[in-house]
């Protein structure tokens, strides 16, 4: 939308900026002219062209900020130093943030301040009301004023809006206000990026690492007889700066005025000059408006006001916020030692701050670079010339390079009035964000558990099955006899029992890093890999693309995604037809389940998952092996028992006969006593030898003790295709198109002239004024039409 | 008043018939029956021969072009000619200028994205194909796909199985 001429006066008598020799106005930077070549809002004013009071027009602005740039999102931090209490609602304040913006949309004005064109003006006073023009510090978003006094009275009276940039001959590059410490109050110093970022230059980054303001520097052509661009609208004596259009939301609940408890601060206050420029660095995107008490104009720091006191010195007379145009990792520093009243905001060089710049700049859809050979020569679709990008006239951040600047609007565009941005009637803006992307899945870290899981080759199992059940695999009959063997052995496990499951799973690459096969203490040496917790695996891409010429008819078309253990999926054809079809597995390693994540990559390049498909791709089998040690402990038992008992037999045996040899002695006492001895001899020895014999054969028949560990499964879904696969099932349309498109025509739903149709039409609500048949006739043609005509 | 009679071959819905509009049989000083409605009028004027072959009049005195509905002889050598207004030629002009919304249309040329009830699709008869995606986790190989999972401590140097497999 072209700037109000009626407002800001024709374009034809625009005043020119400056020196700046160039002839062709479309090269020109071009101000207001209210009337006798005054450009300034006192101007607009006096020659009834503004409004005292009221916002200014907001046709200066040439495209919106979206809510990415810093303009949406400026800060208000209270500047009190200690506390100050509202007296109206008993509120304490302190140096904090206060409250913040967050428009979606900002419309703006770049201003120029000199007051060359304003000399001579009437001086207005206001005295009256609560509004009395004052001196006013923050108030930045341009209201016209009367000029009443420079010093300390409403300065936004010497604003002169900016109507016309020339997009052709302008070319924005980045520069930044650095210094080196954050103690004292020494001034920093103004640096262009590529010079800040140039190691050997005497400012740069690694010498002056805090950054206390980024500004937007102009550069152009100043004649058609020049090859560089030089600096424009530069700051070195008129303050140029950007200022927001848009109502700000500051004054909702603002404090009230300290000796004036019924008004608040911001009706008090009047408006100033103090938009986001100062004279030490222009069109700032980052920093904060650093006009402040006692601190004077564009300092580098900030001076807040002592609560404590009224008057001119106390925030009574001050205004209370700071407006911070701010950055994720800016930061205030604390009080400085000299002066415990002022602070630094200020940010440390990063390496990404060269693209955070970058957004910043592109949000104003002009042609910019912080390259400096391209900014003092270079096309405008050159490598490293860059150009904002605007969606509905709105920027975002985004740009283009190159040959890429060609294909945006403003490539055509002779003067920022080309545009056709109307600031009255903004597009909607969607104030969700969508420029999320849903992540992709990755596997966790392996889990730390008492567990240890291991992938076997299929040719190892056997292997390792196989030992589970030999007898002596596992174990060493050398060991067996030595000493410490118990200690050793006995302390232990059956490897059996080791093993909580085995499963079959048909994946690849479920394995990390090599190892051996450990069942409790034992080693069996067979060579595994570690298993993986998870695997993520991307089964690509497939494009559905429209089988029945990308009509209504392919929306009749059934989709039918196989998933592999995961069953079917429909897939809706309005959604994924003319899109990426996405099928990523995640498998998890340690139960068998896995679910298919569907996707589709949407309009805007972004991943969208539509559905997700649970199932299981692995099998229990079952394992059964000796229980080795169990083994071992029987044998070993049964063993121990017949040698004793072959010793105990023989010694117990010898011993009663010698007792009954004994007992012969006394047999002349009592010869009962000793055909009871022998008897209870050959008692002994029976009792003995049958005993030996039923530890051999207990010995000889030990029970091998076994082990069964899960069950069978069932894993029929590797017999069948393996790949997921999309089934279409497509209607069958046997129309020869010529001959139905003329007896009937096609459905359709538009809304035109009839002259841009032929042949069968079928048209309702045609609007039929402007000729002058009976309205009988106009009822017959509008049923006629509806009926079906030929055109 | 004057008539101009046409034998046309066209659609009665065709808007535009001037293609058809040849060889008029212009007759002058013919009547109007009475009473005459200026849509549907009847007139009256002489029999001649071949007056049987004509369906298309214009009316100068109402600048309209009719269908003729029917012919009736009547007494005297006269015939009375039933006609009724064709509104679409008469301002077809004027017509091609309005805008209306366009439901069906055959200079779409195409099926759109709107779905039309009159095309004969046969959505019982199908058409089956089917596509792979290009990769998958799964496989059918040999390879290493158990995987064991055991508890206990580390191994223990005092047993030996095999060497290494």
């Amino acid at each position: 939308m072209s700037v109000n001429q009626s407002v800001y006066g024709n374009s034809a008598d625009w005043v020119k900026i400056g020196f700046m020799p160039e002839t062709d106005r479309d090269k020109l930077f071009l101000m207001a002219n209210f009337g006798d070549n005054k450009s300034s809002l006192h101007d607009g004013v006096s020659k009834g062209r503004l409004e005292y009071g009221v916002p200014i027009d907001k046709s200066l602005s040439w495209c919106g900020l979206g809510n990415e740039s810093n303009f949406s999102r400026v800060e208000y931090w209270n500047k009190v130093y200690g506390t100050y209490t509202d007296p109206s609602t008993g509120k304490e304040i302190k140096f904090e943030k206060y409250k913040s913006e967050n428009r979606l949309i900002t419309n703006f004005a770049w201003i120029y301040s000199s007051d060359v064109n304003s000399l001579g003006i009437v001086k207005y006073s206001r005295t009256s009301g609560p509004t009395v023009d004052h001196g006013a510090y923050n108030r930045w978003s341009p209201e016209p004023g009367f000029f009443n006094n420079h010093a300390t009275g409403n300065s936004n009276s010497t604003l002169r809006p900016i109507t016309q940039i020339p997009v052709q001959n302008c070319v924005l590059v980045p520069e930044l206000r650095v210094r080196d410490d954050l103690t004292t109050t020494t001034s920093g110093k103004t640096v262009l990026l590529w010079d800040y970022l140039n190691i050997s230059n005497k400012v740069n980054y690694t010498n002056n690492p805090y950054i206390t303001a980024i500004g937007i520097k102009v550069l152009t052509y100043l004649s058609n007889s020049v090859t560089k661009r030089n600096a424009y609208l530069s700051s070195s004596n008129s303050p140029s700066g950007i200022t927001v259009l848009d109502e700000l939301n500051y004054q909702d609940g603002e404090p009230k005025y300290y000796d004036v408890p019924g008004d608040k601060m911001g009706l008090i206050y009047s408006y100033s000059a103090n938009y986001f420029g100062s004279s030490v660095i222009d069109r700032v995107i980052f920093g904060t408006v650093t006009q402040s008490a006692g601190a004077g104009n564009n300092s580098d720091h900030v001076q807040l006001v002592n609560a404590a006191q009224s008057g001119n010195s106390g925030i009574a007379n001050r205004s209370q916020l700071i407006p911070v145009l701010p950055h994720p990792d800016a930061q205030w520093t604390d009080p400085i030692t000299s002066n415990l009243n002022i602070r630094i905001y200020y940010i440390t060089y990063y390496d990404g701050l060269k693209e955070w710049i970058r957004h910043q700049i592109a949000c104003f859809g002009l042609f910019f670079t912080d390259d400096q050979a391209t900014a003092e020569n270079g096309a405008l679709d050159s490598d490293n010339m860059l150009l904002g990008t605007l969606v509905d006239g709105v920027g975002h951040g985004d740009y283009t390079s190159g040959d890429a600047n060609r294909d945006q609007p403003q490539w055509n565009w002779k003067t920022t009035n080309d545009s056709d941005y109307d600031a009255k009637d903004p597009p909607r803006v969607d104030p969700n964000s969508y420029n999320g992307v849903m992540d992709t899945a990755s596997a966790p870290p392996l889990l730390g558990t008492a567990t240890e899981r291991y992938v076997i080759a299929d040719t190892n199992l056997p292997k390792l099955l196989s030992k589970l059940w030999d007898v002596m695999a596992l174990a060493d009959p050398s060991v067996m006899a030595k000493s410490e063997y118990a200690l050793d052995m006995f302390l232990t496990n059956n490897p059996i029992d080791s093993i909580v499951s085995l499963q079959y799973i048909p994946v690849n690459d479920m394995g990390i890093g090599d190892t051996t096969v450990n069942l409790g203490k034992y080693d069996t040496r067979i060579s595994a890999n570690w298993a993986k917790t998870a695997i993520v695996f991307d089964c690509g891409t497939i494009e559905i693309s429209p089988r029945c010429g990308d009509n209504w008819i392919d929306r009749e078309m059934k989709l039918t995604l196989y998933l592999p253990f995961c069953g079917v999926v429909d897939l809706d054809p309005e959604t994924y037809i003319n899109r990426k079809c996405n099928v990523e597995y995640l498998i998890d390693l340690t139960t068998g389940t896995c679910s298919a994540v569907v996707s589709f990559i949407s309009d805007n390049g972004k991943r969208v998952i539509a559905d997700i498909a649970n199932g299981v791709c692995a099998i229990d089998l079952p394992v059964t092996g000796l229980q080795q040690q169990t083994l071992n402990s029987e044998l070993f038992n049964a063993t121990e028992s017949t040698k004793q008992l072959k010793v105990n037999n023989s010694f117990k045996g010898f011993k009663s006969l010698m007792g009954a040899v004994s007992s012969l002695g006394s047999a002349e006492a009592n010869p009962m006593n000793a055909i009871n001895s022998i008897l209870g001899v050959g008692a002994d020895f029976y009792n003995a030898f049958q005993s030996e014999k039923i530890a051999d054969y207990n010995l000889q028949h030990t029970i091998i003790p076994t082990k069964m560990i899960g069950a069978s499964g069932g894993l029929t879904g590797v017999m069948a295709t393996i790949k997921p696969t999309i089934i279409y099932s497509i209607p069958v349309d046997n129309v020869n198109y010529n001959n139905y498109g003329h007896s009937i025509g096609f459905a359709c739903c538009e809304s035109g002239l009839l002259s841009g149709y032929s042949g069968y039409t079928e048209c309702t609500n045609v609007d039929l004024s402007g000729f002058s048949a009976t309205t009988t006739e106009k009822n017959m043609i509008q049923s006629a039409l509806a009926g079906g005509v030929y055109l | 008043m004057t008539i101009s009679l046409y034998n046309i071959s066209c659609a009665p819905n065709v808007v535009d018939k001037s293609a058809f509009l040849v060889d008029p049989h212009v007759i002058t000083n013919v009547r109007p029956n009475d009473p005459c409605d200026m849509l549907n009028p009847s007139i009256i004027l002489d029999w001649f021969n071949g007056i049987e072959n004509y369906n298309y009049v214009y009316i100068s005195t109402f600048d309209r072009f009719y269908f003729i509905t029917g012919v009736t002889l009547t007494s005297g050598k006269r015939c009375v000619i039933s006609c009724a207004v064709d509104v679409l030629h008469t301002y077809h002009a004027d017509l091609v200028k309005c805008t209306g919304t366009v439901l069906r249309s055959e200079s779409i040329g195409k099926p759109t994205m709107i779905p039309d009830s009159k095309l004969p699709i046969h959505t019982n008869e199908r058409i089956i194909d089917s596509i792979n995606f290009p990769e998958t986790p799964f496989t059918r190989t040999v390879g290493s796909h158990y995987i064991l999972t055991t508890i206990g401590g580390s191994p223990s140097s005092t047993s030996e199985g095999s060497e290494t497999e």
